[in-house]
């Protein structure tokens, strides 16, 4: 059924597969830049990608003004400020953000200081509060996890003040996004499957929460597909590239999901978790997936008895009576969740994760501030907020 | 005969303008009653909104609008005299607010339909719409509150003198 009215937006242009990063100087030229910063971090520069990219400018008559690879894990006011400043020193022109989503949000904000020419990002918090157009912005993901190339939300700490800004506008989204699958060969096992999960849940959440449409359904779709047939393989064999370049598309196509679709409770929980207790982004949606999924399966039966077709293939969605798809659905998110413990140690509970038990209220009243919880299907307050996290402590 | 190009003036919508400033009337002074007498209005104001906060709806660019703001642990109704607030929730358009205003659309849809939007703390305006709903069910009836809020609640005896309340005084004395 269609919605009585919705809205879709993704004006980002893919460049995705053998040798992408070579186009990057190209692309820059054709946004009219000469000149960008690369915005990355120490992982990622210790795993010499940013190489990658530096080599790419090799004969052209682009250079790169500046390499700041020292953005630290969630992205935070003060970086964003410092980076301000070497771009405006050293004669800066456009961004190219190279990392996971900590580095490519940082390089949103970045975005945002200069071009409202203001340090107080708190002033241009909420939504549609961004007016002119961004500098020239390339976004190259080296997890597939959160889809931020693809996204227009970037989330930015202020530790002063102690929150959490959330800045939402469509001038966020980068012009390209370049998938290449050299980009993610050296990611980690576990950072892969976490960041795995997160993508799975943006695909899931944005297809049964309340804001779906038709378009962000296909994208969400295809994208659980692809996590269903190559999630498992890219941390089992972090070299095949078929696998990593497929986790990337999945990625892609499930931030391009929920940025039009937007996720809800999952989110709402893991936002608050990592808040609270500092757990990744990934681990906790892949701990809170099932639990929102479960919530959820009497609001939006119908949308999460159909992820079944996705996330179990056809032959399962057939044999399985309708009344009981949502539970299956369910059961198979479970299913991959013990894979990946197993593979990995990737936390399955927040006890797993190290949280201790007595920070769940805490967590729970910060979730009810969470605006990822109106989308969601069933109203969640604080007490079902705290059963919930009781339930996926153990 | 050749045909004459002119700007065209678009005129107004005098009708849902109306409603939607009496509406923007009763639900501001409703919130102000409810932050008096409900304890679950007067909770989400302690635990959320800190004092002189400041809070505007406003149909976007200079329609109707809807000021609050956060005084000794209550939602004090400042009528249209804000301009601009700490959180502000626009309407993209005067159909937008009417429509909700007349409760044939809920928050979460509105918001879902990207016929609202908010300016500011997004943590503070989720717990101003959880007093929304609360009032909702104070002025509507069971029949239209049902069809609008996720989870409708009962309605005990506590709430029915914040009802009477409400209608009988906060609305029309203002306290
Ligand atoms: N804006 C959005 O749409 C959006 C969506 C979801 C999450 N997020 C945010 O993204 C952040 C999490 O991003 P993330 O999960 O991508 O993690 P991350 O960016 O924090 O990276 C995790 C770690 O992996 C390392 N790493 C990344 N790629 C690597 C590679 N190819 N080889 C070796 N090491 C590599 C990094 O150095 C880092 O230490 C959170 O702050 C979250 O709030 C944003
Ligand atoms: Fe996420």
């Amino acid at each position: 059924m269609l919605p009585s009215y919705y809205e879709f937006y993704n004006p980002v242009k893919i460049l995705s597969g053998n040798k992408a990063v070579e186009n990057i100087p190209f692309e820059l030229d054709q946004l009219g830049a000469r000149r960008p910063i690369i915005i990355t971090d120490r992982g990622v520069a210790g795993a010499g990608l940013v190489r990658i990219i530096e080599k790419a400018f090799a004969d052209t008559t682009l250079s790169i003004g500046a390499v700041y690879d020292e953005t630290p894990p969630d992205s935070s006011i003060e970086t964003v400020n410092t980076i301000a400043g070497i771009y405006r020193k050293t004669g800066c022109d456009s961004i190219i953000a190279v990392g996971g989503g900590s580095a490519i949000d940082t390089a949103k904000g970045v975005g945002i200081v200069i071009t409202e020419n203001s340090e107080d990002l708190m002033k241009f918090m909420g939504a549609e509060m961004l007016k002119k157009t961004m500098k020239p912005f390339i976004v190259v993901p080296t997890t597939s996890g959160t889809g931020s190339e693809c996204t227009l939300v970037a989330v930015i700490s202020n530790p002063a003040k102690n929150v959490k800004m959330a800045f939402t506008s469509y001038k966020l989204l980068p012009n390209v996004a370049v998938l290449d699958p050299r980009m993610t060969l050296t990611c980690p096992p576990k950072i892969t499957a976490a960041t795995g999960m997160d993508a799975l849940t943006h695909a899931m959440e944005g297809f049964y929460c309340n804001q779906k449409n038709p378009m962000s359904d296909a994208y969400a779709g295809a994208a659980i597909e692809l996590v269903r047939d190559n999630l498992v393989e890219a941390v089992k064999n972090g070299k095949n590239e078929n696998a990593r370049l497929a986790m990337a598309n999945a990625a892609c196509m499930a931030g391009t999901a929920f940025s039009n679709s937007m996720v809800g409770m999952v989110h709402g929980l893991g936002h608050a978790a990592g808040a609270v207790c500092h757990i990744p982004h990934g681990i906790a949606m892949s701990i809170f997936l099932p639990f929102g999924l479960e919530y959820n399966s009497v609001k939006a039966a119908d949308p999460i008895g159909r992820l079944l077709v996705h996330w179990g293939g056809f032959d399962e969605y057939m044999k399985t009576p309708v009344a009981q798809r949502p539970a299956r659905t369910v059961e198979l998110v479970r299913a991959m969740k013990d894979t990946l413990y197993g593979l990995c140690g990737l936390p399955r509970t927040l006890s797993e994760a190290g949280v201790p038990r007595e920070k769940l209220p805490e967590i729970a009243k910060t979730a009810t501030g969470d605006g990822s919880l109106l989308l969601n299907p069933e109203e969640l307050e604080y007490d079902d907020a705290l059963r919930v996290l009781n339930e996926a402590y153990a | 005969m050749r045909k004459r190009y002119m700007p065209f003036r678009s005129g107004k919508k005098h009708f849902k303008t109306f409603v939607v400033k009496c509406v923007c009337f009763i639900l501001g002074r409703g919130l102000q009653a409810a932050s008096r007498v409900d304890a679950d209005v007067r909770r989400e104001i302690r635990e959320w909104i800190p004092e002189g906060f400041t809070i505007l709806f406003k149909v976007w660019p200079e329609g109707p609008r809807l000021g609050l703001e956060s005084r000794g642990g209550m939602l004090r109704f400042r009528g249209t005299s804000l301009d601009d607030a700490d959180l502000v929730i626009y309407f993209k358009n005067i159909d937008n607010a009417f429509m909700m205003f007349t409760a044939q659309m809920g928050v979460p849809q509105a918001f879902a339909e990207h016929r609202i939007f908010v300016k500011g703390d997004i943590s503070v305006s989720m717990s101003l719409i959880r007093c929304l709903n609360i009032v909702e069910t104070h002025l509507f009836p069971p029949i239209i509150y049902r069809r609008i809020l996720r989870r409708p609640p009962s309605m005990g005896l506590k709430k029915q003198f914040c009802r009477l309340y409400i209608y009988l005084v906060g609305i029309p004395i203002g306290i």
